[in-house]
């Protein structure tokens, strides 16, 4: 309890920091809707003329495409990558700082066990996620209200939502996994950002191109916008794989640590 | 010279790491074309057709995905991403690593000035990022030359690699000057990434609204962007005079910032 609460305490600012950025890139890009909702209508006819082939590329309906819902979908993959450089950096900073800050002999000598010490801060990293995608949804919704003029479907707004919360606790247990095998890590933001941006780039890459076997590769794929917009649902296999990664990564990272050598100060 | 070569050195392994990266993005890339290139033409017409906002979000207007140039133009924006990543990192730590690695002391005691410390780190930095330059340049050539059918590219990849050096350079100098400026060592990585990710937020926002094409001057990602470079164009005078301006006045600020900054110990 005491590390959870301590590790809260350190992460506060950071984590305000971050709640900000994530809100900021969410109301900017929805305040956009009005133009492009503009831009989109007065071509919506010429696009009518050839449903066809427009649901092959998209699949999704014109009707849907030019409300809020989506033009969410577009947005949720930028406002995922920001979460998701978020919840990786915390899940690599929070067992490779006490290394890198040389604090780890300290906090590992006093009476809790390693697994503890994992289980505090693993809790306290989940506490923050869950906090900044509270207010990340929140935020979200009520832009959605004020920029959308028409009423739209809150359960597929909410279920796009969630996808930051999935690929952040993915990202989140990426990087603790990493953390835990890697010796010494010196600085946590250039892995992060490059291993985030990577996957992203693979994601960006497979869409452009529409290959769909680059889709279990990376986790931005995971969730596909259309399939969801037309099910309602999530597909299956994929939250399966996500929450395989999840778990696997979180196992691992726990054996590991309770037997690693910690390079001391 | 010493202090150069050290540092030189210091960041070979994260060179190759990144020269890999690229490399293997571009081969993926323009492998993925040989495949694409048979059944793209249906896609291309289907594109041509769509509303500039939509075209933006699917991050493919106005280029022609059936010619290699279209292709590797695509291909680009990941291109310039990653270096950016790479350039506003090797910025922030190279100044700011002495301190988060508790050697400011070892190396500030030593007889050399701070301007010679700067200086030492500023050109093998800028080393660093020439040599990924022409690693994605020459790799470039190879494998669009081998992948392309024919085409010649290589006037159009030289404006590119122009482009990308200017990017490289202006996040270099933003990285430096935020190390300058963070009073902690750790928040230099921070502020550098609140940048890049910033810049790269607003260009996909300019994508998506045209009525916010003024701001196109505030982000290196459209100054730079692939379709505007297409031949018979280069690269527009004024963004060239505009990073300029800006890389001095960044180089200038960290210099001077640096020489009285008080050092985390």
């Amino acid at each position: 309890m005491n590390i959870l609460m301590h590790e809260l305490r350190m992460y506060r600012r950071s984590t305000l920091t971050w709640v900000m950025a994530l809100a900021a890139t969410t109301v900017f890009f929805l305040a956009m809707f009005p133009a492009f909702h503009r831009e989109t209508a007065v071509v919506t006819q010429l696009l009518g003329a050839f449903p066809q082939l427009f649901r092959e590329a998209f699949g999704v309906s014109v009707d849907m495409m030019v409300s809020v819902v989506g033009y969410y979908t577009f947005l949720i993959g930028y406002i995922a990558l920001v979460g998701a450089v978020q919840a990786m950096n915390l899940g690599t900073s929070l067992l490779s700082r006490e290394i890198s800050g040389k604090t780890a002999d300290f906090l590992l000598t006093k009476p809790v066990t390693r697994s503890r010490v994992v289980l505090g801060k693993l809790l306290a990293g989940l506490v923050i996620l869950a906090f900044t995608n509270l207010v990340f949804i929140t935020v979200s919704c009520a832009t959605a209200f004020i920029v959308s003029s028409e009423s739209f479907d809150i359960k597929l707004y909410l279920l796009l939502s969630f996808i930051v919360l999935f690929m952040q606790l993915i990202f989140y247990a990426i990087g603790f996994v990493i953390s835990t095998i890697a010796r010494r890590i010196k600085s946590v933001l250039p892995l992060t950002l490059g291993t985030v941006f990577g996957f992203y780039i693979i994601s960006l890459f497979s869409s452009a191109i529409k290959d769909d076997s680059l889709r279990y590769l990376t986790p931005f794929r995971f969730f596909d916008t259309a399939y969801i917009v037309n099910h309602a649902a999530y597909e299956l296999p994929f939250v399966l794989l996500g929450l395989g990664i999840i778990v696997v990564a979180f196992g691992v990272g726990f054996v590991v640590y309770r037997r690693r050598d910690i390079p001391a100060a | 010279m010493n202090m150069y070569w050290h540092e030189l050195r210091a960041n070979l392994r994260s060179l190759i790491l990144w020269s890999v990266g690229i490399v293997s993005l571009i081969a993926a890339g323009m492998a993925k074309y040989a495949g694409f290139v048979s059944a793209g033409d249906s896609i291309n017409a289907l594109f041509a057709a769509m509303p500039p906002a939509i075209q933006a979000i699917a991050g493919s207007n106005r280029l022609d995905l059936s010619k290699a140039s279209g292709f590797y133009g695509v291909c680009f924006l990941y291109i310039a991403v990653m270096a950016t990543i790479h350039a506003s990192m090797l910025g922030a730590n190279s100044l700011a690593k002495e301190e988060r690695d508790k050697t400011s002391e070892f190396l500030y005691t030593k007889p050399v000035s701070r301007t010679q410390v700067i200086t030492s780190k500023l050109l093998a930095a800028l080393t660093n990022i020439v040599i990924l330059n022409l690693i994605t340049w020459g790799s470039s050539l190879l494998l669009v030359g081998y992948f392309g059918q024919g085409e010649d590219v290589s006037r159009y990849i030289r404006t590119l690699m122009a482009g990308l050096f200017c990017i490289q350079l202006l996040y270099l100098s933003f990285g430096s000057v935020s190390a300058a400026f963070a009073r902690k060592p750790a928040a230099a990585a921070g502020i550098a990434t609140a940048i890049m990710m910033g810049t790269f937020l607003l260009s996909m926002l300019i994508d998506i609204n045209s009525d916010l094409d003024v701001l196109k001057y505030l982000t290196p990602f459209k100054c730079y962007d692939a379709k505007l470079l297409l031949p018979p164009n280069g690269i527009e005078p004024v963004y060239l005079l505009l990073s300029a301006g800006l890389v001095v006045v960044s180089i200038v600020a960290a210099y001077l910032l640096y020489q009285r900054k008080d050092l985390a110990v």
